[in-house]
C-alpha cells in the first residue's frame, strides 16, 4: 500500500493514511455542549427508534450517552484505545505521539481491537459514578474535586476514517456531497475489519446480516435540509448541525466555523487518535483538565475560558442560543439586536432567537388573588 | 559399475559382516556370470525405483486425480468411495501479500481428495483443526476452506491470490457458520422488514441455501458472489470431527457461466487452496493459502495406460527374480 500522507489540522501534522488527501465538497458536522448535556438518552431512543429496531440490531446505540469517567459503551472503549496507542505527548498544538495509524501493528492498517458480545451487554455502565471521593468538611470548589459529565456520541463522520481505510474490500466510503461515511450494505462482507480499526467503536456488526452497521447520519434526512433526529429531539439543546471546514477556509458567518475556528469553543474527541473526527465537543467547564485534556486536547483551557466568558459575548452567546431552535440546517446566521438568526445553504431565513428573555418581575404578595408566590420571575 | 560392485564387495568382506556370505569361492566362469545378473538386476531395480520415486513424487506433489467412478459423488464425508482416490497433502501459508497479514497460524496443510462421474466431480478437503468455529457473534469468526481455479474466461493462469484483472478466478468457498445457517430451516424469523443486508441484496445476508458460496476474483478486495448468475450450484457438506474437518465440495463439470470453471474428462485444470481458523480471527484476507496444483480428471482409457506400466513393472520383475532364482538354484547345485 502506497505511503500516502495526509494533512490533519487537528493534530497540526502530516500523517499516513492508506488513501489520498481528498476532501469533500462539504462536510457533515455537529457540535455537543457536554454542559448542557443530563443523559436523559432522548438522542439514543430517536435513533434507535429511527434505525435499529431490526434483527441483529437489539445490541446497538448508534448514538450513545456514556457517563465519563466510568461509563463506556463497549466496555473500556477509550481506555482500551489509549492503552494500545501508547504514550500521547503534544507539544503546543501539535501532537508529537503515534496516531491509530502509526501505531499500526506489522502488516496491519491501523492499531485497533474488536470488543466481545458482553462488552457491548451494559450501554449505561458506570451511569452517573463520580470521579474522587469526598472528604470531611469538603464543600463545592471548580473545578470539581468531585465530578463526572455525560458524553454523548455518534460517529464522527471522520475526515480520515480507520473504517474506512481498513476495509479490505473498499465497502465503506465517504460521500463527496457531506463527507457521511457509510457502509456499502450490499458490498459488506463481514469482515469486521472496521469494527477492529474504528477507535469510537462505533462501527457495529449485525449477526442476522452478518454485516457491518453504523450511523447514516441520518442522510435522508440532510438531504432534505434537515438536521438528524438526535440533534433536532435532543431536550436540553445541547446539539447543532452544520457543515465544517478547514481552518484556513473558516467562514465566520458557519456557527459551526465559528465555534470551532474562530472562538476555538468546540473541540474533536481523541484528535490523538488521528482521524480528524468531525463531531465537537464544548468541554465540560467544572472538571479537573488533565482528563479533558486527554480527551479534547491541549485546546481544553482555552475553549472553558471561552465558553465561561460568553455572556459577554454577543456573537458567541448568539450562536449558543441557535442549538435546538431549529429542525433546519443551519447554514449561516447573523447578530443583531440581541437577536440571532440562522439562515440555509440558500440565504433562506430558518429562525430568529431571542438572545436574552424577557424578565418580568411580579410582587411576592399578590393583592388581587391575595396569594403569596413562591416564584417571582 | 562391476568395479564398484566388486569393490563394494571386496569392503563388505573386510568390514566383518561377511557371516552370510557363502564359504566357497564360485569358479571364476560361473561367478562373473552371477554376477552380471546381479549387476543386471540391480540396475534394473534401481532405475524402476528411481522413476516410480519421480513419478510418485510429481503425482503427489502437484495432481490431484479425480478417481472416476460410477454413479452418483457422495456429499458425506464418511461414505466409503473416498477411501478410492488418493491423498494430495497440500502445504499452506500465512497470507502475507496484502494488508491485513497474517504471519501465524497453527494450520500448516491440508489433504484432498478428488472423485468424478463424467458428469460431475467432487473434492474432500480435510485438516486438522483444534476447534470447530461454526457459530458466527459480534467477535467470533468462522472456520472455511475455499477451492481456486481460473474461470473458463481466462486466458492464462491467473495470479494464484485471488486471480488478476485480466484472468478471473472462480473460488468456491465453504463456511462452518454457512453449514449451519443452511442446515438450519429457518434462518431468522423475517417479522421486521428492515434488515439493511437483505433490502440491499447482500447475498451474505440472505438466508443461505448453501454451505458454500460461488464466487469469482480478480485480485484482493474483488471476491464477488455469483448468487445472481442464478446458476450456484455446488453443493457441500461437512463434518468436524476429532480435532478435524472434512468439507464435500460436488458440482457438474461445466457450467453455462464463462466465469466459473469448467473441467474435462482427461483434462488437467490448476487449483489452489485457502483455510480459514475461526478461532484465530481469520476472515477475508487474513488466511493460510497455497499456490496453484494441478486437478487432473482420469478416464477410462487412461486408467489402463496407468495400469500397463505396472504390468510391465510386475512381469519384468518376475522375469529378473525366476531368472536369479534359476542362477541360484544352478549354482546350488
Amino acid at each position: 500500500m502506497a505511503k500516502n500522507r495526509v494533512k490533519n489540522w487537528q493534530i497540526q501534522r502530516d500523517m499516513p493514511y492508506p488513501y489520498e488527501d481528498v476532501r469533500p465538497a462539504k462536510q457533515f458536522a455537529a457540535i455537543f455542549d457536554i454542559n448542557k448535556c443530563i443523559a436523559c438518552q432522548t438522542c439514543t431512543m430517536a435513533c434507535k427508534h429511527t434505525w435499529t429496531t431490526g434483527k441483529g440490531q437489539e445490541y446497538m446505540f448508534w448514538n450513545n450517552v456514556e457517563t465519563k469517567p466510568y461509563g463506556f459503551y463497549p466496555l473500556a472503549w477509550d481506555v482500551k484505545m489509549l492503552e494500545l496507542l501508547g504514550p500521547q505527548k503534544w507539544e503546543g498544538k501539535v501532537y508529537k505521539g503515534k496516531t491509530i495509524f502509526e501505531a499500526a501493528p506489522k502488516g496491519q492498517v491501523a492499531q485497533g481491537y474488536i470488543p466481545e458480545e458482553r462488552d457491548w451487554a451494559h450501554p449505561n455502565i458506570g451511569e452517573d459514578e463520580p470521579y474522587g471521593a469526598i472528604d470531611k468538611g469538603d464543600y463545592i470548589t471548580s473545578p470539581h474535586k468531585v465530578w463526572h459529565f455525560y458524553l454523548p456520541r455518534i460517529c464522527n463522520h471522520c475526515t480520515y476514517p480507520a473504517c474506512l481505510g481498513a476495509c479490505p474490500r473498499k465497502a465503506i466510503y465517504k460521500r463527496e456531497e457531506d463527507g457521511i461515511v457509510l457502509v456499502d450494505q450490499n458490498r459488506c462482507r463481514g469482515y469486521r475489519e472496521c469494527v477492529r480499526a474504528c477507535p469510537y467503536k462505533k462501527v457495529l456488526f449485525n449477526n442476522t446480516t452478518r454485516i457491518a452497521e453504523k450511523c447514516i447520519a441520518c442522510y435522508p434526512l440532510i438531504e432534505q435540509g434537515q438536521q438528524t433526529q438526535c440533534v433536532t429531539t435532543c431536550i436540553g439543546r445541547i446539539r447543532l448541525n452544520g457543515w465544517i471546514h478547514t481552518p484556513d477556509k473558516a467562514d465566520p458567518s458557519n456557527p459551526l466555523d465559528y465555534l470551532v475556528h474562530i472562538k476555538k469553543v468546540a473541540l474533536p474527541l481523541y484528535p490523538q487518535f488521528g482521524l480528524e473526527p468531525n463531531i465537537y465537543y464544548i468541554p465540560p467547564i467544572h472538571i479537573s483538565a488533565p482528563y479533558t485534556k486527554q480527551m479534547f486536547g491541549p485546546g481544553v483551557e482555552q475553549a472553558v475560558s471561552a465558553y465561561r466568558n460568553a455572556h459577554n459575548d454577543e456573537a458567541l452567546l448568539g450562536v449558543l442560543t441557535l442549538f435546538g431552535s431549529t429542525e433546519f440546517w443551519v447554514s449561516k446566521f447573523k447578530i443583531s439586536k440581541d437577536t440571532a438568526t440562522g439562515y440555509d445553504d440558500k440565504g433562506k431565513e430558518l429562525v430568529k432567537v431571542p438572545m436574552r428573555e424577557p424578565i418580568f418581575i411580579r410582587p411576592f404578595f399578590d393583592e388581587k388573588l391575595q396569594v403569596y408566590r413562591h416564584n417571582i420571575t | 559399475m562391476k568395479t564398484r560392485i566388486q569393490n563394494s564387495e571386496s569392503r563388505s568382506q573386510n568390514s566383518g559382516y561377511t557371516a552370510h556370505i557363502p564359504p566357497q569361492i564360485p569358479p571364476p566362469r560361473r561367478g562373473r556370470a552371477r554376477e552380471g545378473v546381479k549387476v543386471f538386476a540391480f540396475c534394473y531395480l534401481f532405475c524402476i525405483l528411481i522413476l516410480l520415486m519421480v513419478g510418485v513424487a510429481y503425482s503427489q506433489g502437484l495432481v490431484v486425480m479425480a478417481k472416476k467412478v460410477s454413479g452418483e459423488l457422495p456429499l458425506d464425508p464418511a461414505h466409503g468411495l473416498w477411501k478410492g482416490p488418493a491423498t494430495l497433502e497440500i502445504p499452506l501459508a500465512p497470507q502475507v501479500m496484502a494488508k491485513p497479514r497474517t504471519y501465524e497460524s497453527p494450520i500448516k496443510n491440508l489433504r484432498v481428495r478428488a472423485l468424478h462421474n463424467s458428469t460431475e466431480i467432487a473434492f474432500l478437503v480435510e485438516w486438522d483443526d483444534q476447534t470447530e468455529d461454526s457459530s458466527l457473534d459480534l467477535n467470533k469468526f468462522s472456520d472455511a476452506v475455499a477451492l481456486e481455479f481460473p474461470s473458463a474466461s481466462a486466458a492464462a493462469k491467473p495470479h494464484f491470490a485471488m486471480g488478476d484483472r485480466e484472468n478471473t478466478v472462480n473460488i468456491w468457498t465453504w463456511k462452518a457458520t454457512w453449514q449451519t445457517a443452511s442446515d438450519s430451516e429457518k434462518m431468522y424469523a423475517s417479522v421486521d422488514d428492515f434488515v439493511g443486508g437483505v433490502l440491499a441484496d447482500n447475498p451474505i445476508s440472505k438466508p443461505r441455501k448453501s454451505p458454500i458460496e460461488n464466487i469469482i476474483a480478480q485480485g484482493f478486495g474483488s471476491a464477488t458472489d455469483m448468487e445472481k448468475s442464478e446458476i450456484q450450484n455446488i453443493a457441500g457438506n461437512s463434518k468436524w470431527e476429532s480435532k478435524k474437518w472434512s468439507v464435500v465440495f460436488r458440482r457438474a463439470l461445466t457450467s453455462p457461466d464463462k466465469f466459473d470453471v469448467s473441467f474435462k474428462e482427461g483434462g488437467v485444470t490448476p487449483i489452489a487452496f485457502a483455510v480459514w481458523n475461526g478461532s484465530d480471527g481469520d476472515r477475508g484476507g487474513r488466511k493460510v493459502v497455497s499456490t496453484w496444483y494441478y486437478v487432473g480428471l482420469e478416464t477410462e482409457e487412461k486408467k489402463t495406460i496407468y495400469i500397463y506400466p505396472v504390468i510391465a513393472f510386475i512381469v519384468s520383475a518376475g522375469l529378473v527374480a525366476g531368472l536369479i532364482f534359476l542362477i541360484r538354484k544352478r549354482r546350488g547345485a
